[in-house]
């Protein structure tokens, strides 16, 4: 007769089955492709560049030198006469914003046309103080830049905010993880995010 | 192409520990699916303890924020050093619990010998 499996055993069993499906499987490219949100770029009166992440020591993370460089390459095409840097830093640091906004300097982006957010923490309050700097500037229609998964959350607390927007998604990584860590990297995040979204939505944020 | 390797090495390595296990340090063959289902339970313990890390820091990090208003990015709930350490946890009372009924085995053992020294001695007195 067979012995029944432990309740441990089982959920063991499972962690493996989930481990083998995620690392060695073409599902965590598959769903990052699926839940990844798409790039619309038209003409928009500012660019808004939400934060990633910095060192202290002012070194930009990968997802935040990707949404920077994304940026200035859509002001140098002509796509908008402002950007909005954001990002806060750590006490003994620069903030992101500003060393975002000296690359987009060394990058050719004059100063006039670079505005910096430094002091909001989570994305509902970038969405809520850089909104209030650009209705005082009269800006509808945004370019907003972030990752492709974090667009469906920003976008929809932009929208909210009474902005037009239109997605510019960077990516850091892509969906196609060639390597069984890169694809436990991409699920990884893909969890982080829905929890964040399953939480905005349970907050009433969106 | 790093799936082949990664599938090749640690086949290569699994086939050396089974026939070290079975030649050299005398295992059981048969004892390995004994020993399969105690590290599903380990595995087990070791993902109820990350789940519990993750939903005690969530909750933490978010009645934080709300009651203190000191901020504590979520983010941090995703480092894999949270993984590393829940796994550490699991490990350390998965070894906690087998000692316990290791001692239980060992102590009942005893008592059963001592009960047939005991049986022995009435029938030689006998």
């Amino acid at each position: 007769m067979m012995r029944r499996a432990h309740p441990l055993q089982l959920i063991g069993l499972a962690g493996i089955g989930l481990f083998l499906v995620a690392a060695f499987s073409p599902l965590s490219n598959a769903v990052f492709r699926w839940s990844a949100a798409a790039s619309d770029i038209q003409p928009a009166d500012a660019i808004v560049v939400l934060g990633a992440a910095v060192d202290p020591d002012g070194t930009l993370s990968s997802e935040s030198l990707v949404r920077t460089v994304r940026a200035v390459a859509l002001y140098r095409t002509g796509r908008a006469p402002i950007i909005v840097f954001s990002g806060p830093g750590h006490e003994d640091g620069p903030s992101e914003a500003r060393v975002r906004a000296d690359l987009a300097g060394t990058l050719g982006v004059p100063s006039a046309a670079i505005r910096t957010e430094t002091s909001a923490l989570t994305t509902r309050e970038e969405a809520v103080r850089i909104g209030g700097m650009l209705r005082a500037e009269n800006v509808r229609r945004i370019l907003l830049v972030t990752d492709s998964q974090h667009m469906r959350r920003a976008g929809a607390l932009f929208s909210r905010g009474g902005f037009q927007v239109f997605p510019a998604t960077a990516d850091a990584r892509s969906g196609a993880g060639t390597s069984p860590g890169a694809r436990l990297r991409l699920l990884r995040d893909l969890l982080g995010e829905w929890m964040a979204l399953g939480y905005y939505r349970v907050a009433g944020y969106l | 192409m790093i799936e082949p390797v990664v599938v090749i090495l640690t086949g290569v390595t699994s086939f050396a520990a089974l026939w070290i296990g079975t030649q050299w340090l005398r295992f059981r063959p048969g004892d390995l699916a004994t020993a399969l289902g105690k590290m599903l339970e380990c595995l087990g313990l070791m993902l109820v303890f990350f789940t519990a890390n993750a939903v005690v820091g969530l909750v933490a990090i978010v009645g934080g924020r709300s009651l203190t208003g000191v901020f504590v990015s979520t983010y941090v709930m995703s480092d894999v050093a949270i993984l590393g350490i829940s796994f550490l946890q699991g490990l350390l009372f998965f070894c906690w619990r087998e000692t316990k009924a290791g001692r239980r085995d060992r102590s009942s053992r005893a008592s059963r010998s001592e009960r047939r020294a005991g049986q022995a001695a009435i029938r030689e007195g006998g």
